[in-house]
């Protein structure tokens, strides 16, 4: 009872603020989509963070620090911190560029400045299929949640199904201004919450030391700086670190968030904010997970990705637990509502009304990115429906996917409109090898021990640069 | 030394601070060592990570102060 109850008002206070910025919210497509570009430093930071931070940051670190160990941390902490820099070199000219140019998507940004409609229109069908497996991991996670808060009281898809319905009209009704501010208090919360799980839990086994020493004693590769099984060599670290570098900037829920800063400080508050964070947050889940072999020896897969409510349901009383996982229901429905929010306006701008109704009006624009909110989110559950084994690994193949837009994104940005085609190019041979690498065609093997990234920004940096000299020989040549 | 010519210099400072921590990151010449259990029984590898990513932010921080001009 106590379980339904926090979750309950949980999601009231969630819904009262999203009423609040409701009131905040005009009819129009740069108010409903992006608050107005309006957003000061606090609320940017916070809905940066909780956007970036979902299911994968509660469930995935658990589960990976369980299978990994600390090696885990480390990487992502790095790694997360260090794609901060990416605020200033695409963040910021982004953001300014869509003041300037009033644009609201990255498609539109694409578009306009590189002049190819071909480009725009690649960079949004990447942006699709890359977002909508991700899109899903929020349900499932959510699914997965409640069913072992509830024990089985909410089953799976019933509680994936609950949340969706929740988000989904909280985003309708506000829009970007709902989301900011739900985003500040689920990042608040995230916080909070995470640190509380690690104290109760340490506390079982006496403490945060004493559990990382118990831990040691059964499985010291936890500590190792490969991690388990060997899971990392210095070429497998390397293209993780360059990973979130390249693919941070890309999600388009993150690069949407480039245009609603209200000035310049407030998008340098955040980008240093950005990258201390990782380094005492991302600890905390990985330690819980490290910590389950105590609890839980010998998971694996799925039941594995589990470990953190597992943990929760076993070492704290009813309504901690409940009280924990609604930092886990935060971390979903703050990832989510963006992804919704972002695909949305895609989907109206980038589809509809450029092809179907370019005389579509102010409002009526709002209307159909509310149409596409609801459909998209239909089309999440489908896919939640009948989840993945692992959540990392579907996670990762949609970080590769948009990681492949990032040479041409920043070309667009840096080398005016002549390098279209070879952008174009450059997106189709690296959503190529990400392909063969999905369907098995390609290995790390293949790939001189490198995860796929490496190549794709070596072949598709080459490919751009390759266009850049061309054009100034044949300027010279003129 | 010109406006520009400074400018120029500082991003290359600076390119080379981000290019240094990211290189320190990768620490390969400490992967084969022994582990050591330090504070709260995390290896000392861990809280090297700690203060690579402190150093990281502070490094941003004089970033954004000293060389990120608004009309960039």
């Amino acid at each position: 009872m106590m379980t339904y109850l926090i979750i309950g008002l949980y999601l009231f206070l969630t819904f009262g603020l999203s009423l609040i910025g409701s009131k905040r919210s005009h009819q129009t497509p740069e108010d409903y989509f992006l608050a107005g570009r309006g957003i000061g430093p606090l609320v940017l930071f916070f809905t940066f963070i909780a956007t970036n931070f979902s299911a994968f940051f509660f469930l995935g670190f658990a589960g990976a620090g369980y299978k990994i160990g600390y090696p885990f941390y480390a990487m992502m902490g790095f790694g997360t911190a260090f794609a901060a820099l990416s605020f200033y070199f695409i963040g910021f000219k982004v953001w300014k560029l869509g003041k300037e140019k009033g644009y609201i998507t990255p498609p539109e940004l694409i578009g306009d400045l590189s002049g190819s409609s071909l480009l725009a229109n690649l960079h949004l069908l990447v942006l699709i299929v890359f977002t909508l497996p991700y899109l899903a991991l929020q349900p499932i996670g959510a699914g997965y949640l409640l069913e072992s808060l509830t024990n089985g009281g909410i089953p799976y898809f019933g509680g994936a199904s609950l949340l969706t319905l929740f988000i989904v009209i909280y985003v309708f009704v506000g829009g970007m201004q709902s989301v900011a501010l739900t985003d500040v208090k689920q990042g608040i919360l995230m916080f909070v919450l995470m640190f509380l799980a690690v104290v109760v839990i340490a506390g079982k086994f006496g403490g945060i030391t004493a559990a990382n020493e118990q831990v040691y004693a059964l499985k010291p590769e936890l500590f190792s700086r490969e991690g388990a099984g060997g899971f990392f060599n210095g070429k497998k670290w390397f293209s993780n670190m360059i990973l979130w570098l390249v693919c941070v900037p890309m999600f388009p829920q993150l690069f949407m968030r480039f245009f609603v800063s209200k000035d310049a400080r407030s998008f340098k508050t955040t980008t240093i904010l950005y990258a201390l964070i990782p380094s005492f947050l991302f600890i905390l889940p990985v330690m819980i997970g490290v910590m389950g072999h105590l609890s839980f020896p010998d998971l694996v897969g799925k039941e594995a990705d589990q470990i953190l409510p597992k943990m929760l349901s076993l070492h704290t009383p009813e309504w901690m637990a409940a009280l924990i996982m609604t930092g886990a229901l935060a971390a979903f429905m703050s990832t989510l509502d963006s992804q919704l929010l972002a695909l949305g306006t895609i989907f109206s701008r980038d589809v509809y009304r450029k092809y179907f109704n370019p005389n579509l009006s102010l409002a009526k624009e709002v209307r159909v990115g509310q149409f596409f909110i609801v459909l998209l989110s239909l089309v999440g559950l489908l896919i939640a429906y009948n989840p993945p084994d692992s959540i990392f690994a579907l996670a990762k193949q949609a970080f590769t996917g948009y990681a492949v837009l990032f040479p041409s994104t920043l070309a667009v940005l840096y080398l005016g409109r002549n390098i279209a085609p070879f952008c174009v190019l450059s997106i189709i041979v690296g959503e190529s090898i990400v392909l063969a690498v999905f369907m098995g065609w390609l290995n790390t093997e293949h790939l001189w021990g490198f995860d796929p990234i490496v190549p794709i920004l070596l072949i598709s940096f080459f490919i751009i640069l390759v266009g850049f000299l061309w054009h100034k020989l044949q300027a010279k040549q003129y | 030394m010109s406006l520009s010519k400074n400018r120029s210099f500082g991003g290359m400072v600076y390119g080379l601070l981000f290019v240094g921590l990211f290189v320190l990151s990768l620490d390969y010449w400490t992967w084969n060592r022994p582990i050591e259990l330090r504070l709260l029984g995390l290896p000392f590898w861990v809280w090297k990570f700690v203060g690579l990513q402190l150093l990281l932010t502070l490094a941003i921080a004089a970033f954004a102060k000293f060389y990120w001009k608004n009309d960039a």
